[in-house]
């Protein structure tokens, strides 16, 4: 992709944010209840008071300057104040933002280094009994809850066999210092293997839960462009100049066939980013999709605002990306 | 023919189950392609063409297969050989190109990629990257492509149909083939183009002194090309002879109602006739002469099985209506 075609699509993301800006505004704007008293609370606070603080937050503007101040802030990053943790609510976001970043990596590569291999075997075998068994497996494993799974994992490694944490990300006696806020990354650069160990054993179930559905899809996604691939001219021209099946599968058919999964392992990536809310619940695990939902149930607008403007330029971004990786494989096309 | 030819197929069969049942997409064709030879092979779509060949390289894929026959590559049988020596053959001894450069070449790999790999399989060039690609712009250049440097780096839908028929071509003669298979080399070409493609392959047979087989839906373009032409029909072949003796002197009906098919530039005034009616349903063609039904010659007898007979002069026909 070209830098100007690149800086055309990141124009392009201007229109769709301000319409999520909207949107997350007016569901603000209109949701019922002050947010004074949501943030005061059952407190003695004077209407004198009261009334200073809604002015301090703006509330007592007309709608329009309402949204632009919103704007204003959200463009440099101010959500204003964590009604629960009386801190700037765009630190207690980047607080947690490392460990989903970590958690969504792994699942990933998990994801990765099992569907792709996994989807061009039961292509190759296709209609074999390795297929078959892969297609009942990976249906399971797109349709199963990520909770249902995430619980009966903690049941059976962590409470029942032990092998693994219950929750957390790290014990409490390990001290990391900062540097990328993934732990995985932290213990090393720190050269503490024990730590790294303990922050592995902690991400092993949440990331293999999430790991394996997403696995589950891509090997799907994976042997139907690959049977897709097996069957074109190419192949047959590729047989006939004489290459080895190992060439033709895994060079031929697989570089074509990577073009829906990688766009959609993108795309994935983007949704998962936003923080898995029920896995983070299930484990623990303190992240952004965490977060959230602590959020909705005590109220707290500003987390909830800035989440979700957070989670659409993500997804927006990483589809940016899906864009430009498929450039990278398809020749043909060209933004 | 006085030597043992370079390839010979005899009583090939190979079929397809399909839901409709097994069709029969090559039914007992016999061909031989001596040394240096050109064949053409005529007849209209579907009429068993490319699946012979596909056949020959061992290109069929399951569940299609061979039912029998025998194939013969310098008198070697190649039916039944083992994967690693039909891969050593494919490319190498006998190279094809295929009807349509843009969905034979992979649209993900550079035009480099593709040669050099066929170049790698068969290990025909000494040294390194640097000879292969020398050898690769050797190649393009050899089959008229402009500027080969620049454009070995580019992709397949970066050249124009003929641009990709000639890289094409370049893959197939990469290795020095003995016998070249070219399926339809100009179909999905302007006509403006097709002369060119043609003339290209003649060259690259005269230069290399290769055999040649080439598969065409049009008799024109066998007629200024080959030494020898098998018409075939329904999967089976059903004339064959030198090209100059069956165009002049058609023995088959169908051969006939090709020739009349298409415009004859000797006698410009004669009226285009096509052949009336289909190709007959593969999976249950008629008993007897597949193109009886079809045929304006048909009369009793023409429902018995009819074999392909020896004519004299190196001709034959399969049609009980013809005398030998
Ligand atoms: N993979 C296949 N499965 C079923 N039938 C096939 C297959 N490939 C070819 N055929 C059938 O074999 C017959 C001959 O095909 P083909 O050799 O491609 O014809 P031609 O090259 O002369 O146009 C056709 O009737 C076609 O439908
Ligand atoms: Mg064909």
């Amino acid at each position: 992709m070209n830098p100007i075609a690149l800086a055309e699509r990141l124009l392009q993301l201007i229109p769709v944010l301000f319409g999520i800006s909207a949107i997350v505004f007016s569901m603000m704007a209109l949701t019922p209840g002050d947010p004074v008293d949501v943030m005061l609370g059952d407190s003695l606070a004077t209407p004198a008071q009261r009334a200073a603080m809604r002015q301090d937050m703006g509330l007592d503007l007309p709608m329009h300057e309402r949204f632009l101040r919103f704007l204003g802030n959200a463009v440099q990053g101010e959500f204003g104040t964590s009604f629960h943790h009386r801190r700037p609510v765009a630190d207690v976001i980047a607080e947690r933002i490392p460990a989903t970043i970590e958690l969504t990596l792994a699942a990933m590569l998990l994801a990765l280094a099992i569907g792709v291999p996994l989807g061009v075997l039961a292509a190759v075998r296709r209609d074999g009994w390795f297929d078959r068994l892969a297609t009942v497996a990976t249906l399971l494993g797109v349709s199963m809850p990520g909770f249902w799974f995430g619980i009966l994992a903690i049941l059976i490694f962590s409470v029942t066999l032990g092998l693994f944490p219950v929750a957390g990300r790290i014990g409490y006696s390990s001290e990391v210092p900062f540097v990328t806020g993934m732990l995985l990354v932290d213990t090393l650069v720190a050269g503490k293997p024990k730590a790294f160990l303990e922050a592995l054993r902690h991400l092993a179930l949440p990331a293999t839960t999430l790991g394996l559905a997403m696995a589950a899809l891509l090997a799907r996604v994976t042997r139907s462009a690959m049977i897709d691939a097996l069957r074109q001219d190419y192949i047959v021209f590729a047989e006939a100049k004489g290459l080895s099946r190992a060439r033709i599968v895994l060079r031929h058919a697989l570089k074509n066939a990577l073009i829906p999964t990688v766009t959609v392992a993108a795309i994935e990536t983007g949704t998962l980013l936003g923080g898995n809310m029920i896995v983070e619940t299930v484990f623990g695990w303190p992240g952004l999709g965490r977060l959230v939902v602590e959020a909705i149930f005590t109220r707290n607008y500003p987390i909830v605002q800035a989440a979700v403007l957070l989670y659409a330029v993500t997804y927006v971004l990483l589809n940016l990306v899906a864009d430009i990786l498929y450039t990278m494989l398809n020749p043909r096309v060209r933004l | 023919m006085s030597a043992a030819p370079l390839l010979s197929i005899r009583g090939l069969r190979t079929v397809f189950p399909t839901r409709q049942g097994l069709v029969r997409a090559v039914d007992g064709v016999d061909l031989d392609v001596a040394a240096g030879e050109c064949l053409g092979v005529v007849g209209e779509s579907g009429s068993g063409k490319s699946v012979t060949f596909q056949s020959v390289l061992g290109l069929v894929r399951p569940p299609g297969r061979i039912e029998a026959g025998e194939i013969r590559f310098d008198g070697r049988d190649i039916a039944g050989l083992p994967a690693d020596a039909l891969r050593a053959l494919r490319g190498g001894d006998i190279a094809m190109t295929m009807q349509d450069a843009l969905t034979a070449l992979n649209p993900a790999f550079t035009v480099e990629t593709q040669i050099v790999e066929t170049l790698r399989a068969h290990r025909r060039v000494q040294g390194g990257a640097r000879a292969l690609r020398a050898t690769a712009v050797e190649l393009l250049a050899r089959v008229g492509i402009p500027d080969p440097e620049s454009r070995l780096g580019q992709y397949p839908h970066q050249f124009s149909g003929g641009m990709r028929q000639r890289v094409m071509i370049a893959i197939a003669i990469a290795c020095r083939p003995r016998l070249l298979i070219a399926d339809e080399p100009t179909t999905a070409l302007d006509v403006t183009i097709q002369a060119q493609v043609l003339d290209l392959l003649a060259a690259m047979r005269a230069e290399s002194g290769m055999g040649m087989v080439l598969i065409s839906h049009d008799l024109g373009v066998v007629a200024s090309h080959c030494d020898r032409v098998a018409v075939m029909y329904g999967g089976q072949v059903v004339e064959s002879g030198p090209t100059r003796a069956v165009i002049d002197a058609p023995r088959h009906p169908y051969t006939r109602g090709l020739l009349r098919s298409r415009p004859d530039l000797a006698h410009p005034e004669r009226p285009i006739v096509p052949i009336g009616g289909q190709i007959p349903d593969p999976a249950a063609p008629p008993p007897g002469c597949r193109f009886r039904p079809r045929c304006p010659e048909a009369g009793p007898g023409c429902d018995a099985p009819v074999a392909l007979r020896d004519l004299g002069a190196g001709r034959a026909a399969r049609c009980v209506r013809v005398a030998a």
